[in-house]
């Protein structure tokens, strides 16, 4: 216990957790702060090849592993199975149907800042994960998805309106939506540098080494700043935020860490993995999903998904979460 | 100098359904559109703002210029288009110089 506690206050004296402090403060106050949308997009897509590079080089160091293996069915089955516990509990808070099965793909789905601040705690905290946790990060954002949509009621359940005059407004696989899950920018750019990283090894690593070292706390901090900002915004403009809907955004990310550490045991992850493991299960996306659930479900309300995914996990995780999950890891596998 | 008569139709929706929508376009016939990006504004769902981290809530705003036919049909489309997602559209006559181009 003692650990968790000493883990959590070093975690909120780290720059990039006050950072996003320090945004979240600065839109509740309504200051003007801005960061220019197209540096957030860059500062984005820099995170991703960054992570995803290191992730490639020092998964090649291992080589290819009955663990990484594990690792990715274990990660490709949370996301796929949590969407039911989360619309099981959220319809029992009386939440639509819909918007439930939405909600639910936010939250099997997987956040890569989250992973990004994961990732940045294990290596302060020297409890190291494996590189191969970005590849397994990437294979969580889309089965969600797939359940969301299973959770919803398939292709018919209230498409009538649409049916008619060839407005070609599905509920199942549209070819938008194909495109969004498959080849959303962000997990392109995730796989694709992991395979760089991966191809290239350390004689890439000699090339980039600046680039994806040096700058990424920098980067991480601007990225944070926004993040703040915008949780900030979004909780201050909620209106559909009930006290029951702000507990499952607290308590679904606890349920998710749970089971991510008992995945992570049954694979026989070490620590550092098993941490990273448990917050991606615990994270909830709003990258990839909220633009699947866009095209999929529009009827479901992005004022609680979005709200509750960006406004409530993600800083739940970021300044509390990642440090009780590495915590709770560190006790069990007794290091 | 002789001008035509054409419809010009102004259409907002969100980033993920833009592609649905310019296959809509094609499948109508409307030869030529320009797409714009929105940068904040406020609807039905409150104030919205163009966030960087994603594009499930930016909105794009086509431009086309078209007969009145071929507006009828376009507005017949999104009637139904419109009932599932988010967006407007509205129309103005516009004078063109060159006929056949519209």
């Amino acid at each position: 216990m003692g650990d968790v506690l000493a883990l959590a206050a070093q975690n909120l004296m780290a720059p990039a957790i006050l950072f996003f402090v320090l945004g979240a403060l600065a839109g509740f106050a309504r200051s003007d702060l801005t960061i220019p949308e197209p540096i957030v997009k860059t500062l984005s897509l820099y995170l991703l090849l960054a992570l995803a590079f290191k992730g490639g080089v020092a998964a090649r160091a291992t080589g290819f592993t009955v663990e990484l293996a594990a690792a990715a069915i274990g990660g490709i089955l949370l996301s796929f199975f949590m969407p039911w516990i989360a619309f099981w509990i959220l319809r029992a808070l009386k939440l639509d149907k819909l918007t439930a099965a939405a909600t639910a793909a936010h939250y099997g789905s997987i956040s890569i800042v989250t992973f990004a601040a994961a990732s940045d705690f294990a290596t302060r905290a020297e409890i190291p994960a494996a590189g191969f946790m970005v590849a397994v990060a990437a294979l969580m954002e889309t089965p969600a998805i797939i359940s969301a949509l299973l959770l919803a009621g398939g292709k018919d359940a209230g498409a009538e309106a649409t049916s008619q005059e060839g407005a070609q407004t599905v509920r199942g696989w549209s070819p938008e939506l194909i495109r969004e899950v498959v080849l959303n920018g962000s997990v392109v750019v995730l796989v694709g540098s992991f395979v760089i990283g991966l191809l290239t090894g350390d004689a890439g690593m000699r090339k980039l080494d600046v680039f994806v070292n040096a700058f990424f706390q920098g980067a991480l901090c601007l990225f944070l700043l926004d993040m703040g900002l915008v949780a900030a915004r979004r909780l201050a403009h909620s209106r559909r935020l009930t006290a029951a809907l702000f507990g499952f955004g607290v308590g679904m990310p606890l349920i998710g860490a749970a089971l991510g550490l008992g995945a992570a045991r049954a694979i026989g992850l070490d620590v550092g993995s098993a941490g990273v493991l448990a917050t991606l299960a615990a994270s909830a996306s709003y990258i990839a999903a909220p633009s699947a659930m866009r095209i999929a479900l529009p009827e479901a309300d992005p004022g609680v998904y979005l709200t509750l995914s960006l406004g409530v996990t993600f800083p739940f995780n970021l300044t509390i979460g990642i440090p009780v999950y590495f915590g709770v890891a560190k006790a069990l596998w007794g290091g | 100098m002789e001008t035509f008569r054409r419809k010009r139709l102004e259409i907002v929706v969100e980033a993920p359904m833009l592609e649905a929508l310019e296959r809509m376009l094609g499948e109508i016939g409307v030869t030529g559109y320009t797409v714009l990006a929105g940068r904040e504004g406020r609807g039905s769902s409150g104030r919205w703002i163009e966030e960087g981290f994603t594009s499930a809530f930016e909105k794009r705003i086509v431009i086309a210029v078209m007969t009145a036919d071929t507006a009828e049909k376009v507005f017949t489309r999104l009637k139904t288009f419109f009932q599932r997602y988010s967006g407007v559209v509205f129309s103005s006559d516009v004078d063109v110089m060159r006929a056949e181009k519209f």
